[in-house]
């Protein structure tokens, strides 16, 4: 397989845009990443597009607007890793020589969920012989057993959320701007006890677009320090999801790559809800379970300390239109390995990791490194 | 409620009566390879991909394994829902019949029993499960 070098990245600010297309989403995060890699779209020779809840073909209807050069286009939905799916898909195209340039490109718009499930009379049977099951009681649930298990007081929780969005405040395109304080979190509306409203991902439109392509493209354009992918694993998840799928991904990611979990500088995550950082950096290996909250309470996990987490804000504040969010997790890790990222900048950073589950059970992991 | 007042098993291939009327145990597969059990029931192991499963029954008793309380939104009633833990590794989602300062502490012993989902716009009144702390049983 070919050495694979992300060239150029670009973003949307996300946030509610109930006006605005979704496609206007994707043009202006492929234009803005086709300028960073001082590309033009004719240079693009395959794209992958990552969607969530805008209908069909959302890719071929983006490359529409941007012009019908005529290269393949491939749509993947597969929930809230649309995008690192889309991402994964790209890095083959050049790894495994089916071109030279490829483009990832994700756009969501879920301001106006309301889809998901089937929606046949036995599923809704089903529903509400279970009761309400939102992705915030499930994973209020998993807090609910960490506390059992570890003693965490949910305020810990609430912290993960005052670091994050924290961060979000640092990153111009977070769709959540505000710093808020422990006592702020837990003012917040109760979703899901323990969980309050600031402590969960907001729902969101937006793009995120990654340019990918050979060692050999990005010494000639020359344009940024090389940002390589030395990994890309996916798990799916097994019954119970016992080993947990990001402790599979992640043990996958860390032999192609050749580090270990004392190699990352950083770690962008699924943090949907802020308890997902506890368990995961527990899967990820970065510490035992019940060490994970001195992490978050000691600053270990905060900018400035020693690997920082979601340095952009991660779901709970640059928000997650689920289609681009794995792509704004490679836009925000390649600013920080080519030194880019301006006030939320790791001294230093040379490894990056970045994990994205999507309902239903998938986990993508990628490693970058410079 | 009364148990002959009681409305339909809102899906009967889901639960029965353990019994008598205050109980139910949850109709689910084991798999002959594994031992995996599976509610509802479903003819492929979701563990082992084997199809080798039969036809059994998961409690009434179980273990409480979590829960939440989703405050009510409106004039509505908060909703408490969690999970158990059947012998054989199963767990569960379902309803907790308990008032949101009651829930039964995770770990602790609970048991199957019917709990009645009132009439709401087009949705017809029915009885489905719910867990509850054991010693409330029958109380």
């Amino acid at each position: 397989m070919r050495e694979v070098a992300v060239i150029g990245v670009g973003m949307t600010r996300f946030g509610q845009y109930p006006d605005q297309p979704y496609a206007e989403h994707g043009v202006e995060a492929t234009r803005s990443a086709l300028e960073d890699a001082g590309l033009e779209w004719n240079d693009i020779q395959y794209m992958y597009c990552g969607a969530v809840n805008v209908g069909m073909t959302p890719g071929n209807r983006v490359a529409a607007e941007l012009g019908a050069t005529g290269i393949p286009v491939v749509n993947v939905e597969n929930a809230s890793a649309s995008g690192s799916t889309a991402f994964r898909e790209a890095y083959f195209a050049i790894a495994d020589e089916r071109c030279d340039i490829a483009i990832a490109v994700g756009v969501g718009k879920m301001g106006r969920i309301g889809g998901g499930g089937g929606g046949s009379r036995a599923e809704q049977l089903a529903a509400r012989a279970t009761g309400p099951a939102p992705p915030v009681a499930t994973f209020a649930m998993r807090a609910h057993r960490w506390m059992a298990k570890y003693g965490t007081d949910p305020k810990v929780f609430a912290q993960v959320a005052v670091k994050n969005h924290y961060h979000g405040s640092l990153n111009p395109y977070a769709q959540f701007q505000d710093v808020f304080t422990l006592e702020d979190v837990l003012a917040s509306r109760v979703i899901a006890d323990p969980l309050h409203m600031l402590e969960c991902c907001p729902t969101g439109d937006g793009g995120a677009a990654a340019i990918v392509a050979t060692p050999a493209v990005a010494a000639r354009l020359g344009r940024h320090p090389a940002v390589r992918v030395t990994a890309s694993a996916f798990a799916g998840i097994r019954h119970e999801d016992e080993p947990p799928m990001t402790v599979t991904a992640s043990r996958d990611a860390y032999e192609q790559a050749g580090v270990g979990p004392d190699d990352l500088d950083m770690v962008q995550l699924h943090d949907a809800f802020s308890i997902e950082e506890l368990e995961y950096y527990a899967e990820l290996g970065i510490c035992e379970p019940e060490e994970a909250e001195r992490l978050v309470i000691d600053g270990d996990t905060a900018l400035g300390g020693r690997i920082p987490f979601n340095t952009d804000g991660g779901l709970i504040s640059r928000g997650h239109p689920l289609g681009p969010t794995g792509l704004a997790q490679v836009w925000e890790t390649t600013l920080q390995l080519r030194g880019d990222a301006g006030p939320r900048q790791i001294e230093g950073a040379n490894t990056g990791l970045l994990q994205m589950i999507g309902a239903g059970g998938v986990c993508l992991v990628h490693i970058l490194q410079r | 409620m009364s148990p002959d007042q009681r409305p339909d098993l809102i899906i009967a291939e889901w639960m029965e009566y353990a019994g008598g009327s205050e109980l139910l145990r949850l109709l689910a597969s084991r798999c002959e390879d594994c031992e995996t059990r599976v509610f509802p029931r479903a003819a492929t192991c979701p563990s082992c991909s084997g199809r080798n499963t039969v036809d059994t029954a998961l409690g009434p008793d179980a273990e409480f394994y979590s829960f939440t309380v989703m405050p009510a939104r409106g004039d509505g009633e908060p909703t408490v829902v969690g999970q158990a833990r059947f012998e054989g590794g199963a767990v569960v989602r379902g309803y907790i019949d308990a008032d949101e300062d009651a829930i039964p502490s995770i770990g602790e012993a609970v048991e199957v029993v019917p709990f009645v989902l009132p009439a709401a716009g087009d949705l017809e009144a029915a009885t489905t499960f719910a867990f509850r702390r054991k010693e409330q049983a029958g109380a």
